[in-house]
């Protein structure tokens, strides 16, 4: 259920912010090990996401469609 | 055609039988029999006849369509209508009539009610399509200020196509596996059946599905003429009118549609359609390989650079502790002789009190010595010359003893003086008695008592 709930794109932004963050000057290390452990969870969840996505098909009908 | 007829006659009979119309009825009952055909539509061939009324006032023009076999249709359409075709209705035009037949109650005339009218030789339509283009450029249609942006890493995509076609089939061969979800509204896609078909697509699919991210519209290339459902005025009022962004692929690079200037996004393949809605995805696994890459890189630099920071902070600290502890034992030092130095001058001072002292005491020592044997030469002398001592003494005394004689009452007695009492204590003056008192009066051989007859003071 966790996983239908998940927003790819929502972390995908972090990850991306936290690529971002890692280009700084000065950088605190508890503050960067926190980040990094962050970051590559989001990775890992990412992949699943990527690895298990099959697209999906719907067919819509008109009204006029579902006379015929 | 013919077995259709005989059912429907079947049908009809016994409503028919007995039944005398009147002549609303009859209008009304015939128009009913034609109903079908406005529901579904006719779509009608031919050329404009010789005469053409338009009635500018009331808004409607009236024309008839003939072909070579010299058929005359009376057709009736809404100047807009008829405007829209973009071309200047003439006689001899080619056109494609849609619509619906009517009996129309006033003359009993029977006439073609146009809904949509369209040009057919390719000059006319070429002609139709820049007028329509620049019209509907200066209302603003394909205005670049007015164009939805696609969103990224989209997920739900409505997709309007002719079903089973290559061009679907392209376009889902090259969405890639990202968990896409397509919503299929199948359409025609040539011909004037694809206007409405697509129109009525773009229009449920904004209303029923309004959480799709972006609308492709797309079909395989084709012939100029083939693609005129895309360069009609009401698909580009719908596709203006979409909430939900719409991609154009529509398969023909050099003619461009339209559609395609009116959509938010043109791609020129139902292939690249697929392709361009997978790049953001494609993109973002890329970024997150690397994102990976460069995370534990940087990581790794960090915890490096921090190593390198912490070895530096601790020699700088072992430096300075150094420092510290040397110039603390220097002090230290420092105070150590200034207290040696301290101690040791009190140590001095001490030992010359003490020789003072000493030297003191030895003087005290030799004066009690000195006493002791003054004292012991006065006692000896005391014991050696004891005797004569004893004669001074004894003379001395006897020489005090014969003073004290000479001041005694006794003497004085003897000598004649008395002593005089009142009440036992020795009287002195006149003005202690009084006559009568009795005194006693003291001589050197007894005791008289007398009373006072009178005193007188002297």
């Amino acid at each position: 259920m966790s996983k239908n709930n998940f927003d790819f794109t929502k972390a995908y932004k972090e990850i991306e912010e936290i690529n971002e963050w890692f280009q700084k000057e000065e950088i605190d290390l508890e503050e960067a090990l926190e980040k990094y452990e962050r970051g590559m969870e989001l990775i890992k969840k990412c992949r699943e996401r990527l690895e298990k996505s099959k697209n999906k098909f719907k067919e819509i009908k008109d009204k006029y469609k579902n006379d015929e | 055609m013919g077995d259709y007829s005989k059912k429907f006659a079947t049908k009809l009979k016994p409503f028919l039988t007995d039944k005398t119309f009147t002549v609303s009825e009859f209008i009304d009952f015939i128009n009913g029999l034609l109903e079908p055909l406005k529901l579904c539509k006719v779509m009608i061939r031919g050329e404009i006849g010789e005469d053409i009324y338009v009635n500018e006032k009331n808004g409607w023009v009236i024309f008839n369509l003939i072909d070579q076999e010299k058929s005359e249709l009376g057709c009736f359409g809404l100047s807009y209508v008829v405007d829209r075709m973009g071309v200047e209705i003439r006689p001899g035009l080619e056109v494609k009539i849609t619509g619906y037949p009517q009996l129309r109650k006033k003359k009993g005339r029977f006439s073609f009610q146009v809904e949509r009218i369209n040009p057919v030789g390719e000059g006319d339509l070429k002609k139709q399509f820049e007028i329509l283009k620049k019209r509907l450029d200066e209302e603003g249609f394909f205005d670049p200020k007015k164009k939805k942006s696609i969103p990224q890493l989209i997920k739900r995509v409505g997709l309007i196509t002719s079903k089973g076609s290559d061009a679907e089939k392209d376009f889902l061969t090259h969405l890639k596996d990202y968990g896409f979800e397509v919503f299929k509204y199948s359409s025609r896609v040539e011909g004037d059946a694809a206007v409405d078909g697509i129109t009525e697509g773009i229009k449920i699919l904004n209303r029923n599905y309004s959480d799709l991210e972006a609308l492709v519209i797309t079909r395989g290339g084709g012939s100029w003429e083939s693609l005129q459902a895309f360069n009609s005025e009401e698909l580009v009022k719908a596709a203006f009118a979409s909430r939900i962004p719409v991609i154009s692929a529509i398969g023909h690079e050099n003619d461009v549609t339209l559609l395609d200037m009116v959509a938010d996004k043109r791609v020129s393949t139902p292939t690249d359609a697929g392709k361009f809605l997978s790049e953001s995805w494609e993109e973002a696994e890329r970024r997150i390989n690397d994102s990976e890459k460069n995370l534990s890189a940087s990581i790794k630099k960090i915890v490096s650079q921090m190593e390198k920071r912490f070895l530096e902070q601790a020699a700088f600290f072992e430096r300075r502790i150094k420092r510290i502890l040397s110039e603390k034992e220097k002090d230290m030092n420092y105070f150590l002789n200034a207290l040696t130095d301290k101690i040791e001058r009190k140590i001095d001072k001490f030992h010359s009190l003490e020789k003072e002292f000493e030297s003191q005491s030895y003087k005290i020592k030799i004066e009690i010595k000195k006493k002791k044997e003054k004292v012991i030469n006065f006692y000896k002398d005391l014991q050696k010359n004891k005797l004569r001592w004893e004669k001074t003494i004894e003379k001395y005394l006897l020489k005090e003893d014969e003073k004290l004689n000479l001041s005694s009452p006794d003497l004085k007695l003897k000598q004649g003086y008395s002593i005089t009492k009142l009440q036992g204590k020795i009287l002195k003056s006149v003005n202690d008695l009084s006559a009568g008192e009795v005194i006693e009066t003291t001589l050197v051989d007894g005791v008289v008592e007398s009373r006072v007859k009178e005193n007188e003071q002297k």
